[in-house]
């Protein structure tokens, strides 16, 4: 029971990491906080359904367009709506409340496009489970964590290889530095909000099979893949995998072992406890 | 009356104003007195403008964001209920059910005032999720579980039941101005004074020794309070207390309508309160859009007034407001 | 200060004198329109048309519509059209008040069908019975009627028949060894309350009790205990947008037996998502949300679905549109056999409803305390399909 514990624990932890990463790549990139990213993940979800079921695209090609339309999306949002605000000299938190309203906008949007009922993802894994001594893992949970594992690897060689990557680290640290010595600030940081919304899109692709698709299901996720980014330390990529994992790991062995109705109850206040002793999280933040 | 106008205001005009609005505010609810809905809709506005006011002093003035307002409004909402169907006058169990809200705003705070920006926000919304937790899966004996609690017992003032929504409303109205001029007090203050400071440059107060976590901790304390306040008002108002009234989307409505309105100012989140709830309330004719049309309406609103209603407005006729008796006007008075 | 205070009472008094005229202004011309158009009977509605269970609110609404749509064109009730008044209760008790107070009281509808959710009906409780007006309402929820209102009355069986059927039947079939797995909201919990209670008389032992909460999707923990427990069956209630999800992981997690499960298991989306990992789920409910009227067995249920296609162009998405047509339905037949529309006449002509033939069966309200049906069939998903059991 333990084994298959961990197993379902760190399944669901890689998709709040993913979620949570998104939160660090934006506060990073802009030092802003977005309350959109669980819509977000719900619209990527959406649009691959819509593509492979409604359209016939086969799978990878369609998610491969649902991840191409994601990422105009995340870079539309900052461009058209982020920036502009900050132009006209909105406060952080105020940006925040835009967030907001994007998010009931959007969850609405989806209700009315869609209906609020839940869709079914086939799954292109196969849906019967295989056994391992015991322990049952569904192959849609292998999915996840093989490509949350390279979606990991893939960003951190962008980020610390590609010349886009390092313009990106270099925009957060010090943007008037930045533009100095000739990147483009406001395009590398349209770059984060899209990466974050490409991210959140494949967690949420990921998540449809299992999860069905329908306008609420970004709610609760988004909540907990902030909580992820904020456990592991605000701002920093690998805190944001730490983080997600234990909370995902937290959450269903206080599910397994003690009860099911304090889950959340608990990982909580796991949670607050954590950050009562290490108030930045446990990876501090390297640049602020 | 010509003695308590006089008290209010100096110049002839405003005493005049004062005059015609207490009058009308006395005179309305009576004149009125079938349209209960009204009533409803403008006691829980005046329900919210208590909570607002309170959560302004924690996130307008001490600068500490908080996502779960929700969790106390929860506790002084269940408390009340259930003290007050325990058999202690409304009054009583509402006051005692503040204090316990502002209790645990106090404890929240010991780990919160450590805490910046997303880090206190995700405490606060854990705080707000654990709160409904505990009511949905904790004592159900005692919180009615899902079911929640009914027939919670209507405001006793004197001898004098409030069952009608009228009265109701008078009671309301009284604590609204009450809470008000408290937070004018505080704002004005040196504590008040000493939270701004903490707010704008924690270290450099810090080195005038102000003990940041006790200007914190009370902070939330009183945000605690108003929204406990705010909550047993719900209670008794509502009669019927369920989980589902304290979900994380309460916490967010507070946030929007402190930050539509404008936080750190006095009439902000009067303000919001209102537009947000005349909002929704117009809105209900668009039926399956109306959620639509109020999420875009709020990013609208940003576009042209980016710091909010009140804020916004502040920046843009800062000269016009420095006519006006408030608290930027009378610095400025002073100053000169 | 003082200038202060002043200019506060002023700023605290215009808003509320706004609002007040917005408001006045709004009731004013809502009682100009009762006597204006004296003749039409209003039916108000409340329940969710946003947030998450908007398409069970919805089919509601829609369900009253196909009611009186019926009404009308047999020449109305009383020989007075009817017309719907709505509101969006948005899920919140809250808001239900709101909404039910501005249909007494701004519209003075003559009666009501709302809400789906049983807290919202209850937190509505009040403001009904003070106002005199009859609510038929479709939370499955028994505590709302426990609560001694008298207006109050519902247009489906509650969760305490349902689970007593089942009871019977997980008996009947020799499950010894349940394991529970409910929804963490007043539905499961009702739900669950219920066939604990009702299975005190049979020989059944409970050897996991899980919940979850709406919307989550992450069971690993619950279902690890259930299957290390090695239940006989397990019995499930939830709400219809986790069912399909829970019904594919809890086979995913290795149980194949047999699932007892709530009536939202009628939903069609569910043998949609869940495919074959619906089979073997068995569940008591009055009716079936059939895709296709043809197959309907029922003349009624047939009818009602051809007349609900023509106006929407699809199947209902929910079975709350069975409850809604059947509750305004009653509705009418108040008002018809009491020659009122309104207020204790019409309540007591209600309640005297005796063997009414709706979509759900026959109802009787008689001495009943507000509840009107207590039959159900058994159903079972097998291949796909439903299938009545035995």
């Amino acid at each position: 029971m333990l084994l298959q514990l961990l197993i379902g624990g760190i399944a669901v932890g890689c998709i709040y990491a993913l979620i949570g990463l998104g939160y660090s790549l934006i506060y990073s990139a802009s030092g802003l906080m977005s309350f959109v990213q669980g819509e977000i993940f719900m619209l990527g979800a959406y649009v691959a359904f819509t593509i492979y079921v409604g359209l016939g695209v086969p799978f990878l090609l369609a998610v491969l367009i649902a991840i191409g339309i994601m990422f105009a999306v995340g870079m539309l949002l900052e461009r058209s709506m982020i920036s502009p605000l900050l132009r006209r000299g909105s406060q952080q938190i105020h940006i925040v409340l835009a967030t907001i309203g994007l998010s009931i906008f959007l969850k609405n949007l989806a209700m009315i496009v869609w209906g609020s009922d839940v869709k079914n993802f086939p799954s292109s894994f196969g849906e019967s489970p295989i056994k391992m001594g015991g322990v049952s893992i569904s192959p849609q949970q292998i999915a996840i964590m093989v490509v949350t594992l390279a979606c990991m690897v893939l960003l951190h060689f962008f980020m610390s290889r590609t010349k886009l990557g390092t313009s990106l680290r270099a925009a957060a640290q010090d943007p008037m530095a930045a533009g100095v010595v000739g990147i483009n600030v406001p395009l590398t940081v349209g770059m984060a909000w899209a990466l974050a919304a490409v991210l959140s899109a494949i967690a949420g692709i990921l998540l449809a099979p299992i999860y069905g698709v329908y306008p609420k299901m970004g709610a609760i996720l988004s909540t907990k893949g902030f909580a992820a980014a904020v456990l592991g330390g605000y701002g920093n990529m690998y805190g944001a995998i730490i983080g997600g994992l234990i909370f995902g790991v937290v959450e269903t062995m206080a599910a397994g072992y003690l009860s099911s109705s304090f889950k959340d109850i608990i990982s909580f206040g796991v949670l607050i406890f954590v950050l009562f002793v290490m108030p930045h999280g446990i990876l501090k933040v390297k640049a602020d | 009356m010509n003695k308590i106008i006089k008290t209010l205001s100096t110049t002839k005009v405003q005493r005049l104003i004062a005059f015609v609005m207490i009058a009308l505010v006395v005179v309305y609810p009576v004149l009125f007195r079938e349209s209960t809905y009204v009533h409803l809709i403008l006691c829980t506005l005046g329900i919210y403008i208590i909570v607002n006011t309170g959560f302004d002093i924690l996130f307008g003035y001490s600068g500490q964001i908080s996502l779960g307002q929700a969790g106390f409004y929860a506790i002084g909402a269940y408390f009340s209920a259930i003290l007050s169907k325990a058999g202690l006058p409304v009054i009583c169990s509402m006051i005692i059910a503040a204090a316990i809200a502002a209790v645990v705003g106090y404890v929240l705070a010991i780990p919160c005032s450590k805490l910046v920006h997303h880090f206190l926000a995700i405490v606060t919304i854990g705080f707000g999720e654990i709160v409904r937790l505990l009511a949905l899966n904790g004592p159900t004996q005692l919180t009615g579980g899902a079911n929640g609690i009914g027939g919670i017992p209507v405001v006793n003032l004197f001898g004098f039941e409030l069952t009608s929504k009228a009265s109701y409303l008078y009671f309301v109205l009284a604590l609204v101005l009450l809470f008000l001029i408290i937070k004018n007090r505080i704002v004005d203050s040196r504590v008040g004074r000493a939270m701004q400071a903490i707010k704008c440059n924690p270290d450099a107060s810090e080195a005038f020794g102000m003990k940041l976590s006790c200007y914190k901790s009370m902070a939330f304390t009183i945000a605690a309070f108003y929204a406990g306040v705010g909550g047993a008002l719900y209670a008794h108002l509502v009669r019927f207390v369920s989980p589902e009234s304290f979900s994380a989307d309460q916490s967010s409505m507070f946030l929007v309508m402190i930050l539509v309105g404008g936080m750190g100012t006095f009439y902000g989140p009067i303000i919001g309160s209102l537009l947000i709830i005349i909002v929704t309330e117009f809105l209900q004719k668009f039926g399956t859009y109306q959620m639509l049309i109020y999420g875009a309406l709020i990013i609208f609103v940003l576009f042209f007034m980016p710091n909010g209603i009140a804020g916004t407005l502040r920046n843009r006729y800062y000269h016009l407001l420095n006519k006006l008796p408030g608290r930027t006007g009378r610095k400025q008075q002073e100053a000169k | 200060m003082k200038r202060e205070l002043g200019w506060m009472l002023c700023g605290t008094m215009l808003i509320n004198l706004l609002s007040g005229c917005g408001g006045g202004s709004d009731a004013a011309g809502g009682e100009s329109a009762t006597s204006g158009t004296e003749g039409a009977i209003k039916i108000g509605y409340f329940g969710p048309l946003t947030g998450g269970t908007a398409q069970a609110g919805q089919a509601a609404l829609n369900g009253v519509q196909i009611a009186v749509n019926e009404l009308n064109e047999s020449g109305g009730i009383l020989g007075r059209q009817v017309e719907i008044v709505s509101y969006d209760d948005k899920s919140s008790p809250e808001e239900a008040v709101k909404a039910a107070t501005k249909l007494v009281q701004v519209n003075k509808v003559n009666a009501i069908f709302g809400s789906l959710h049983s807290a919202n009906v209850q937190a509505a409780g009040p403001v009904i019975e003070e106002s005199q007006t009859l609510c038929v309402a479709g939370g499955t929820s028994p505590t709302w009627l426990e609560q001694g209102y008298t207006y109050l009355f519902r247009s489906i069986s509650n969760s305490t028949v349902s689970a007593k059927q089942l009871a019977r039947y997980a008996n009947d079939q020799g499950y010894h060894k349940i394991a529970l797995f409910t929804s963490n909201d007043e539905y499961g919990t009702s739900g669950a309350d219920g066939f604990k209670s009702a299975c005190a008389d049979y020989n059944i032992e409970f050897v996991a009790n899980e919940t979850m909460t709406n919307g989550d999707r992450d069971f690993t923990g619950q279902f690890a205990k259930i299957t290390a427990a090695v239940p006989d069956a397990v019995f499930i209630w939830c709400l219809g947008d986790d069912l399909g999800a829970v019904t594919k992981q809890m086979r995913q997690s290795g149980f194949s037996g047999p699932i007892l499960g709530s009536e939202s298991y009628t939903l069609p989306e569910i043998l949609q998502n869940a495919g074959d990992a619906a089979n073997g789920v068995c569940f008591a409910a009055q009716y079936l949300v059939y895709e296709n009227p043809e197959d309907a067995e029922d003349q009624n249920m047939k009818t009602f679905l051809e007349a609900y296609l023509e106006e929407f162009g699809a199947a209902p998405a929910s079975d709350n549109a069975f409850r809604a047509y059947d509750g305004v339905k009653m509705i009418a037949e108040a008002m018809e056999t009491s020659g009122v529309d309104h207020g204790a006449e019409l309540r007591e002509a209600y309640n005297n409803i005796d063997g009414y033939v709706g979509l759900a069966g026959t109802f009787s309200y008689k001495g009943k305390n507000g509840e009107g049906i207590d039959s159900m069939r058994i159903f079972e998903i097998k291949d796909g399909k439903y299938i009545e059991a035995e």
